[in-house]
């Protein structure tokens, strides 16, 4: 698999406090890829190392191949597009000569795509408007599309969605689809919004404490979060017979518990088991979400 | 940096603080030659060479007040980040901003040169010094305003909050005018005071010369003295007053603060965790 941003040990030290601790991470071509924290997790750091915004204090990253400590890492950084925090627009500019300024500083030659840029995110009727005057959703739109005026190929949002209505939750989950799907872009997403991030995410990486728990892809996720019946029983070899039987879509977990994705008649299943000399002890129906997935993994002590 | 240029400079044409700093410096050099004029009606004769050293006091706010809020707004708006992740390297960023500065400052100056130049001869009665010392004056001042943009400019990439920073530039400057201010009265100081004595009939009777204690003397005149021609406030009172003694040196001193602030500034901000 090709990845566009690798970390390998990435770590970032204020004074006495440990943002990221050893960080390793891989965000594939073409993935939406959700970075999944609590607040203080290490998300914001890990974003503004990969932007160039800090340096780390030991451990690497790699973008498109180029190290960070390379000196034509510059040259890799034109191909991606970032929006840290808050969107990054001069409040006193409409949003026309927002991109303008951000065409000058990239040293593109004409301003020809700027009517297509303000189409894509939504603005193209924002007129002499100045961005102060501008609705979060708005800014927000504008911050993604001085983003995307190098043409980048890797997109870095922050927690996109923060303060967002409703409205404006869905105009940029479909624009940010939209520029995966139709120009290819692979966009790295931090949110602590798991229900909103799980429409988006193709990856998603599980951070806590400044370190990666878990990277699973979304088909990963979904199969582990798939609604299913866990079964304990005393042998499982015996409960293997007995869903065979009745072409049930099962998984053996251990010597005593197996995750059975179906609906089976319990009556049925107890007097076959009791025919094999098998006993059922436990049944539980499990329907694992994102979040669910993410508290079990990180725990839920803290405040998220 | 070619491309940073092209976007600070279309952003300097647009900033309401350039052109009310532009227009500002017009209007206090239209005053100046006003009053130099006006002045001529009572018999006060007045000098190019005043009229050209008349703006340093007013001078020495400009960069703190430009900086403040125009290269403040980067870290304000955020926009900074905009240039570093479209991978424009930190030293760009920096002489950009410097080079920004500088160019609005000197406008700025310009603005105040432009009445003084039309308008000056016909209010005063000649350059009141020699044509050389007359350009050294105005290149020193030139290159103590070029000094006090790169001490901002640093102050502005080094401090992200722009009230905090708009607040530290404002208040070093007035800090730098009371220092200067200070030197400037001490070196003032007379060597002797005249001790005058009245006789019992009431009139000044016996007459004498008798030492100043706050004179300043050898080698502390000499640190004074530097003191006041090393720090830019410091240099902006004396060519205010017209009391530049080495005003060479104090041309080289300028030079030193541009450069050795530039030096430093750019190997702070290459280190600086941006957020």
């Amino acid at each position: 698999m090709e990845y566009v941003l690798q970390t390998a040990e990435l770590t970032k030290r204020y004074r006495h406090f440990t943002a990221l601790n050893g960080l390793n991470m891989s965000v594939p071509r073409g993935s939406i890829y959700g970075l999944v924290g609590r607040n203080g997790a290490g998300k914001t750091t890990l974003i503004r190392l990969i932007c160039g915004l800090q340096a780390p204090t030991a451990g690497t990253y790699t973008l498109y191949g180029r190290k960070h400590t390379d000196r034509d890492i510059d040259r890799s950084r034109r191909r991606m597009g970032a929006v840290v925090e808050t969107p990054s627009i001069y409040l006193d500019m409409s949003a026309q000569d927002n991109l303008k300024q951000q065409y000058r500083v990239l040293g593109l030659p004409s301003f020809e795509g700027i009517p297509e840029l303000l189409a894509l995110v939504g603005l193209e009727n924002a007129g002499k408007k100045k961005a102060r005057h501008f609705s979060l959703g708005m800014k927000q739109r504008l911050g993604i599309a001085v983003a995307l005026a190098g043409d980048p190929d890797f997109l870095v949002l922050d927690e996109p969605v923060n303060g967002l209505d409703p409205q404006g939750i869905i105009e940029i989950r479909e624009l940010i689809l939209r520029l995966n799907r139709e120009r290819q872009i692979t966009v790295l997403i931090s949110s602590h919004i798991l229900d909103e991030l799980s429409r988006l995410a193709t990856h998603y990486g599980f951070i806590d404490g400044g370190r990666m728990v878990k990277e699973i892809s979304a088909a990963e996720l979904e199969a582990a979060c798939r609604k299913c019946v866990r079964l304990t029983v005393t042998d499982t070899a015996a409960l293997a017979r007995v869903l065979d039987g009745m072409g049930a879509e099962y998984k053996i977990l251990d010597g005593e518990t197996a995750d059975v994705y179906q609906k089976i008649p319990v009556s049925r299943l107890t007097a076959a088991l009791s025919a094999e000399g098998c006993e059922l002890t436990d049944m539980q129906e499990r329907d694992e979400s994102l979040e669910s997935y993410f508290v079990s993994l990180v725990g839920g002590g803290r405040n998220g | 940096m070619a491309d940073l240029l092209r976007a600070g400079f279309a952003r300097l044409w647009r900033a309401p603080i350039f052109w009310l700093g532009v227009a500002f410096m017009a209007g206090w050099g239209g005053l100046v030659c006003h009053s130099a004029y006006d002045g001529s009606q009572y018999g006060i004769v007045y000098f190019m060479g005043d009229l050209c050293r008349y703006h340093c006091i007013v001078t020495v706010f400009l960069p703190a007040v430009f900086c403040a809020l125009f290269l403040g707004t980067e870290y304000d708006h955020g926009t900074i980040r905009n240039k570093l992740i479209a991978g424009k390297s930190r030293p760009a960023v920096y002489l950009t901003s410097l080079i920004l500065s500088l160019a609005a400052c000197f406008l700025m100056l310009g603005a105040y040169f432009l009445p003084v130049v039309c308008v000056g001869p016909f209010v005063t009665e000649g350059l009141g010094t020699t044509p050389g010392t007359l350009a050294l004056i105005v290149i020193g001042e030139l290159l103590m305003a070029a000094a006090l943009c790169a001490l901002c400019t640093l102050g502005s990439l080094l401090i992200s909050r722009k009230a905090v920073l708009a607040v530290t530039l404002l208040l070093a400057v007035l800090a730098g005018l009371a220092v200067g201010g200070y030197l400037e009265g001490r070196l003032q100081e007379p060597e002797f005071h005249q001790v005058i004595m009245m006789n019992e009939e009431g009139e000044p009777a016996i007459a004498s010369d008798r030492e100043n204690p706050s004179y300043l003397r050898g080698r502390e005149r000499e640190v004074y003295q530097f003191a006041a021609d090393f720090l830019p406030m410091g240099q902006a009172l004396l060519y205010n007053f017209d009391m530049a003694v080495h005003p060479a040196a104090m041309c080289l001193y300028s030079l030193l603060i541009l450069t050795a602030s530039t030096a430093g500034g750019l190997l702070a901000f290459r280190r600086k965790d941006l957020k």
